[in-house]
């Protein structure tokens, strides 16, 4: 079964699903507490903006998008903070605002755009070896930001006026958490892509927060299903042959669909056992 | 009879928009005070703890804690949030939350040490919880909830004791446990409370502030139908002191 492993496609696949499993387990954690799904999504749309500004430039898409998203972040971040417009409008803005702009860069640049469906929809099968360098690298940003603002960011998600109170720099703090959903969205577009990745930032967290009261286990139980969705995913569409970032949001709505429906009946069970006491 | 000043406003003026929320409040609370902030709803309650908190900058006026400005002067503020905005399923322990108090020692980048435990602990035991350390704090009732605020409000010993309407979260039969908790904390700092009952307030605070947009009383606990008919600008249930508090509801002009 695993000697699908020793061609260098699917080792790559391996590496590019455990590398986004970090990244999407940790910030996923956050994006759960802190309720920015919604903000989230806004922040990966925008991202096609970037990789549109990739092809246009002649580079790395993934780099494009980087190189987009990050500022995008922070302005979001600012103008949900300071604009008198409420936030989910401003979200809505930015999100068709990036999209129409990649849209606008594609059609400028020389050519065609031949591996569109792949940013957009994610394909794991096809992650360069370089772009396996960047994930790294902003894995590592997230794991070194995250170690060394943990109490901050935990504060911020719980109780935003208090951290205040307590000397946090609570605004600083929310920018900061929203550059690495960029970051996480750059990460995910390979294996998941645009459209998808906020799947991969909500079920794995959410179905981790049913299991554990404590946030640092609720991050370790994010990445670890993550990364069993990516793993599953990724031989279930090899099997299959179908999309590979479909099948592992598709297999990740399902496990969570399943895991709600057995806590329902366990929580049954347990009901009348109380009543007998 | 009171030496030093712990928090003192100067000449506060707040707007929001085109609204002066406060005109001109001018208060000094000192060590061992304790003052309750009673005034009608919109009334400025609420925004006058945010100044003391630094979370509103006034528009004109001082504040300084420990005749520092707010902001480090926090340091020395305990605050007791109304109900903190948390989901109940969050996933902090209630050690955890305490620990919390301890940040403003410590400070960014600073690990918390064996020290910074066990005075959370030591909170935890003052305010009767300790056996909940390592509860998720959503398991826990309002009370017990509240509690646990108190105990991360006192874990970094401070000067003074911020409250924003704590009786909201506790039913009436925990009322005289808390009012016991909070005049012994009153001997080791000074206590404010904000709050809307003014009957249980003014039996259980020696000073009484009365707030509707500007400062209309600053004094004794021993409150007139004057002064409450000119802050709430409308006859209301007078409060009158005795061994057992007692209410009477005079006719209403306005209904």
């Amino acid at each position: 079964m695993f000697s699908i492993f020793t061609y260098e496609f699917m080792r790559n696949a391996l590496i590019a699903g455990a590398l986004a499993s970090i990244a999407c387990g940790i910030i996923g954690t956050f994006v759960v507490s802190k309720r920015i799904v919604f903000m989230s999504g806004g922040i990966a749309h925008s991202a096609f903006g970037g990789i549109g500004l990739g092809y246009f430039l002649g580079i790395d898409p993934v780099l494009g998008a980087l190189m987009f998203t990050a500022p995008v972040s922070v302005m979001l971040g600012m103008l949900s903070q300071k604009a008198k417009i409420s936030e989910d409008s401003v979200i809505g803005i930015i999100w068709s605002m990036g999209m129409a702009l990649g849209i606008v860069f594609i059609g400028l640049s020389k050519g065609y755009a031949p591996d569109l469906n792949s940013y957009l929809f994610g394909n794991i099968l096809l992650v360069p070896q370089a772009d396996l360098w960047i994930m790294l690298g902003l894995d590592l940003a997230i794991v070194a930001i995250v170690t060394v603002f943990f109490r901050e960011f935990r504060s911020l998600c719980f109780d935003e006026e208090m951290s205040r109170v307590l000397g946090m720099p609570p605004g600083f703090l929310y920018i900061l958490l929203l550059v690495m959903v960029a970051l996480t969205v750059v990460i995910l577009i390979r294996v998941v892509g645009i459209i998808l990745v906020i799947a991969l930032l909500t079920i794995p967290a959410t179905m981790a927060r049913q299991l554990t009261y404590s946030m640092p286990k609720m991050i370790i139980w994010s990445v670890a299903l993550s990364f069993v969705f990516c793993f599953g995913g990724l031989l279930l569409s090899y099997w299959l042959d179908v999309a590979s970032g479909a099948t592992i949001i598709l297999l990740a709505g399902s496990v969570f669909f399943i895991f709600l429906g057995i806590k329902k009946i366990l929580a049954k069970r347990s009901q009348p056992a109380l009543k007998q006491q | 009879m009171h030496e030093e000043v712990i928090l003192s406003m100067k000449n506060i003026t707040v707007q929001y928009g085109s609204t002066t929320v406060l005109d001109d409040v001018s208060i000094d609370i000192h060590d061992h005070d304790s003052v309750g902030i009673i005034g009608p709803n919109g009334g400025g309650k609420t925004t006058l703890l945010k100044v003391m908190l630094g979370l509103v900058t006034p528009v004109k006026g001082e504040v300084t804690i420990c005749g520092l400005p707010v902001e480090k002067g926090l340091t020395h503020v305990g605050y007791v949030p109304q109900r903190e905005n948390f989901l109940s399923d969050f996933p902090i322990s209630v050690m955890d939350v305490v620990m919390m108090g301890r940040y403003p020692k410590r400070g960014m980048f600073k690990r918390y040490t064996a020290e910074d435990k066990e005075l959370a602990m030591e909170a935890l035991r003052y305010v009767d919880m300790a056996e909940y350390a390592h509860r998720q704090i959503g398991q826990l009732s309002g009370g017990q909830q509240q509690r646990v605020f108190i105990a991360r409000a006192i874990a970094c010993d401070p000067e003074i004791l911020l409250l924003d309407e704590p009786t909201s979260s506790i039913d009436p039969v925990q009322q005289n446990a808390f009012y016991e908790m909070l005049k012994d904390l009153n001997k080791k700092m000074a206590v404010v409370i904000v709050s809307h009952d003014i009957s249980a307030i003014s039996v259980n605070v020696e000073e009484i502030v009365c707030l509707n947009r500007t400062l209309h009383y600053h004094g004794s606990s021993e409150l007139t139908e004057e002064i409450l008919e000119d802050t709430y600008q409308c006859p209301l249930q007078f409060i009158s002191h005795g061994h057992i508090p007692h209410r009477v509801l005079k006719e209403h002009d306005h209904v």
